[in-house]
């Protein structure tokens, strides 16, 4: 069956439909994202450290975590960031340091 | 008697062999950033993978043949290549991820990185298919990954709210990130209704030599192993929504998961994650080689089945060999294997209009099916996930950028 012309402009017209609605609804700045990452991290550091306290894990996993985190502190460091604003900037080099400090009690609890 | 112990084997079989990297991925991550709003997307996957399967295994069931051989007969050697090539392309990257799961939990079992398991993981695997039976890989793995299981015990542990899981069986709008929602939706669709599943469940309905006598088992397998497994996913979702999310925690790395089950089960629910993404992951490597061996195999006329030795059907068993170390080798290059597992999901979903679409075709033509065409309900059914499938192929990619990230 020959398929007409317009049904792919019709479709092709509809994928880029789809495609601006998303570009619209997708709100987060890569500030954003990095400081989400950042505090996300810290909470997995943070509970890793629970765990290998409590016993739940063992210290070779917390090692494999502390190592994550750190490389993702790295890159996060690393980056240059476009659209960032000073308060934004702040908010970063703070959680930055708050995953810095919680590697450290993870790194004593499972013996990095 | 004999049917019941076929259903109650099959039924736990497909229990067992529900969870597997995608699914275990994509209801922490889900949970962990939205609770439990994405736990439709777990049922619908769950029940259009009910009727796919049901529908399949009938086909089988009814002409002694494969969907594929089927696929190939109906609409010729040019029409069955794109749906090939799909399934191929998609299935091969779904293998890697899973060889990526088992690789993930043995480095955090021994603390050896994951890219050292790569190459004896595909080995292993290699070897069971070399040596085993259809029987040794559908229900040996599917019996141990009822370890999965443990899913269902760790989020009764931790007394959730029934009512609001329910509530998230519902399609709702989500309060933030729109794009990132939309995304997670469709990467547990493509979770759970993988093309593999399919195909594998169809040429394991001709090496069991299904009848139109196991049409009841067909159903009852398909419906029940469906809902239960579905159901182990939601569990998934739920324990990321009790575990994760009050803590502020998003799943950006599969190592993180090792947690998920431990404020409930303590150090058994370390060991019993470990021990289920192991096991379901190792089970569904094993399911996709073959099936991605059966499929070419079928599509191109070549003699195939698990239950012969390897020289009887040596181009299908050097198949299945050089794909399970073709797919360790992204693994074995260090590939990121939440983001591989998220990519593959995503195409798995936009693959699936070349294979539901012909099923309409297949399921209707009274000269194939007979007298077991498709009923007013499975027609509706199917029509409904056609066009969920048609919808899925046209805002995968346009997720994949926005809410990839």
């Amino acid at each position: 069956m020959r398929i007409p012309h317009r049904s792919w402009s019709t479709l092709g017209a509809v994928v880029i439909a789809l495609a601006g609605a998303l570009v619209a609804c997708s709100g987060a700045t890569e500030p954003d994202k990095q400081l989400d990452s950042l505090r996300s991290w810290q909470a997995s550091v943070r509970l890793a450290t629970s765990a290998v306290h409590l016993g739940w894990t063992p210290r070779r996993y917390g090692r494999q975590l502390h190592d994550q985190g750190a490389s993702v502190l790295e890159e996060s460091r690393k980056a240059k960031l476009k659209d960032a604003s000073a308060a934004d900037s702040a908010a970063i080099r703070g959680a930055q340091r708050a995953l810095e400090a919680s590697l450290d009690s993870l790194a004593a609890a499972a013996g990095s | 008697m004999k049917k019941f112990g076929e259903i109650a084997l099959g039924v736990v079989t497909s229990i067992g062999g529900f969870l597997e990297v995608g699914s275990i991925a994509t209801s922490a991550q889900a949970g962990s950033e939205f609770g439990f709003q994405l736990g439709w997307a777990v049922l619908v996957g769950s029940v259009a993978l009910m009727f796919l399967m049901e529908m399949s295994g009938r086909l089988s069931a009814v002409t002694t043949r494969t969907f594929a051989d089927q696929l190939r007969e109906r609409f010729g050697i040019r029409g069955f290549l794109l749906p090939l090539v799909a399934v191929l392309a998609v299935s091969f990257l779904v293998l890697s991820s899973e060889i990526g799961g088992v690789a993930i939990a043995l480095q955090m079992a021994t603390g050896v990185g994951f890219r050292v398991w790569a190459l004896p993981i595909a080995f292993l695997g290699w070897l069971v298919l070399w040596r085993g039976t259809f029987g040794t890989v559908e229900k040996g793995a599917a019996m141990l990954g009822l370890v999965s299981i443990v899913f269902a015990i760790a989020a009764a542990a931790l007394h959730p709210r029934w009512s609001s899981i329910a509530a998230g069986l519902v399609p709702s709008a989500p309060a933030h990130d729109r794009a990132r929602y939309w995304y997670l939706a469709l990467s547990i669709l493509g979770a759970s209704i993988s093309p593999y599943l399919y195909f594998f469940y169809s040429s394991g309905a001709v090496e069991d030599k299904w009848t139109t006598e196991h049409l009841s088992v067909n159903r009852v397998t398909a419906s029940l192993g469906n809902i239960f497994g579905g159901g182990l996913a939601l569990m998934g979702v739920v324990v990321a929504a009790l575990v994760f999310l009050p803590r502020g925690i998003r799943v950006e790395r599969y190592e993180q998961l090792g947690m998920l089950l431990t404020p409930a089960l303590h150090h058994p629910g370390f060991v019993f994650f470990l021990a289920t993404l192991g096991i379901t992951c190792f089970g569904t490597t094993l399911e996709i080689t073959l099936s991605l061996a059966y499929v070419l195999a079928q599509g191109l006329g070549w003699t195939w089945s698990e239950n012969l030795r390897p020289s009887r059907d040596s181009r299908f068993s050097t198949t299945y060999t050089i794909t399970i170390f073709l797919a360790a080798i992204p693994i074995l290059l260090g590939a990121d294997v939440l983001k591989l597992t998220n990519v593959s999901m995503v195409l798995t979903a936009a693959s699936l209009p070349l294979s539901v679409l012909p099923l309409i075709v297949l399921m209707n033509d009274r000269e194939v099916m007979e007298r077991h065409v498709n009923g007013i309900a499975g027609n509706v059914a199917l029509v409904a996930i056609a066009i969920m499938s048609v919808v899925l192929f046209v805002v995968a990619v346009p997720l994949q950028i926005m809410g990839g990230g």
